[in-house]
């Protein structure tokens, strides 16, 4: 052991800055404060988790940014029952032999393409959904009337 | 002693302070809650606070709030809260979920849910209602009935006035009113019956069934683009004339298909009722069915 009082390798009995230095820690040992040094060493060991805002704030933004995007491309995609009902009726308007003079067609198709828009806005609105199928039947019944006169 | 004071402070006498109470806005996001009338003047709730507009309550899981019967009842929910109401005057409903089940209610029912299911009996006033998802039950109503749904089921019994339903995809049921019926339905399943009034059914790619006594001097109209229809008449009912007429030659009298025909008349009677049954693309089937039982 090497003293640090007399900086001499030698037993403490030897030394008396040793002995001393030893009788007063032996009385105080217990109410000895850890040193500043060992918040330093556990850190060493066992390095803190460090909170980095800027990566934090760029993941919320990434995330927020992904959901509104998902969110928006949903709404625009037309639920299947309107994508449905305009199929047949498109399909069902091909088939059938008008009199393709009919002065009312030109407002139907406008009619017809105003509902379209309004449904893609809110594909899941009932009555923008009723709208549109109503906008294509008018134009089908139409159709369906001078076909057969 | 802030236990002691807790029971005072429960009842707000609201009538000395703001006059009458007409309007009473709950708001609970979760639990079950019970909405009474009373014949008293004030709102007995646990956590509330008087507005110029009525008073607002903040509902807890197994709270039973008592309100004067003369009052409007506002319930908003943005989660998955149920109510029982009963004996107020009106009820407005704004819930994402949950269920709100309203009895004896003396006006009127209105409002919208998303996810939410209605339940209403015995209601003095009209209903108008507009959800989502959410299941629609209305029995005994003697106003007049509007409903919206996107892929709700919706379940109508003993209405006194008329009937108006617009759908997507749902389930729709309604059975004797004593007015007029009128469905607007996108792919959905309905089925009418027992209807005093006009009966105006369409829906473009679902399914449609009336079964009822036809009545003198109304009109059965029921269309589709590429569904199917079905008119029941039973014992009893008036003459009439049936156009019946499918593009695609799908129809049906009796059981029987009509030959390769896209258009039938079909003469019974007087033929005081009129009924048109016609299809795009879709069947369309005229038949005789056993008596109807009575509406309650």
């Amino acid at each position: 052991m090497t003293c640090i009082e007399c900086g001499q390798a030698s037993p403490t009995e030897t030394c008396a800055a040793c002995a001393a230095e030893e009788t007063m820690y032996a009385a105080y040992r217990e109410s000895i404060d850890v040193p500043p040094l060992w918040s330093g060493i556990e850190q060493r060991i066992r390095p803190r988790w460090r909170f980095n805002l800027a990566a934090a704030a760029a993941i919320a933004v990434l995330m927020i940014s992904t959901a509104f995007i998902l969110l928006r491309s949903q709404r625009n995609v037309p639920s299947p029952a309107t994508n449905d009902a305009a199929a047949h009726y498109r399909a069902a308007i091909a088939k059938t032999q008008a009199d393709r003079a009919t002065p009312l067609l030109p407002q139907l198709n406008r009619a017809i393409a105003t509902a379209e828009r309004a449904a893609a806005r809110a594909p899941n609105d009932p009555i923008e959904v009723t709208r549109l199928v109503a906008a294509y039947d008018a134009k089908l019944q139409l159709m369906r009337a001078t076909a057969n006169d | 002693m802030t236990k002691l004071l807790v029971p005072f402070l429960i009842l707000l006498p609201a009538a000395p302070l703001l006059g009458a109470v007409t309007h009473v806005r709950i708001r609970c996001d979760n639990g079950h809650v019970i909405i009474a009338g009373s014949a008293r003047d004030t709102v007995a709730a646990r956590t509330m606070r008087a507005r110029a507009a009525g008073i607002e309550v903040t509902a807890n899981d197994g709270e039973t709030i008592s309100v004067p019967r003369t009052a409007g009842i506002e319930w908003l929910s943005s989660g998955r809260a149920t109510a029982t109401v009963h004996d107020v005057a009106s009820v407005r409903i704004d819930a994402a979920g949950g269920e709100i089940r309203v009895e004896r209610i003396a006006g009127n029912i209105d409002g919208k849910t998303a996810n939410a299911n209605v339940i209403a009996r015995d209601v003095g006033g009209s209903v108008v209602l507009a959800t989502g998802n959410g299941n629609i039950e209305l029995r005994g109503v003697r106003g007049l009935v509007e409903v919206t749904t996107g892929n709700g089921n919706t379940t109508i019994a003993n209405a006194a006035s008329g009937v108006r339903v617009t759908s997507i995809n749902g389930a729709t049921n309604i059975s004797c009113v004593a007015g007029g019926v009128s469905v607007q339905d996108t792919s959905g399943r309905t089925a009418v019956s027992s209807v005093a009034g006009d009966v105006d059914l369409f829906t473009a790619l679902g399914a449609i069934r009336y079964d009822g006594v036809l009545q003198p001097n109304r009109a059965y109209r029921i269309r589709t683009l590429d569904g199917a229809i079905t008119l029941a008449y039973a014992a009893g009912s008036s003459g009439f004339s049936a156009q019946l007429a499918s593009d695609a030659a799908l129809i049906t009298i009796d059981r029987t298909p009509a030959a390769k025909q896209r258009r039938v008349l079909v003469r019974a009677g007087d033929e005081r009722a009129r009924v048109v049954l016609d299809a795009v693309g879709g069947r369309v089937e005229l038949l005789t069915r056993s008596p109807m039982p009575a509406c309650r």
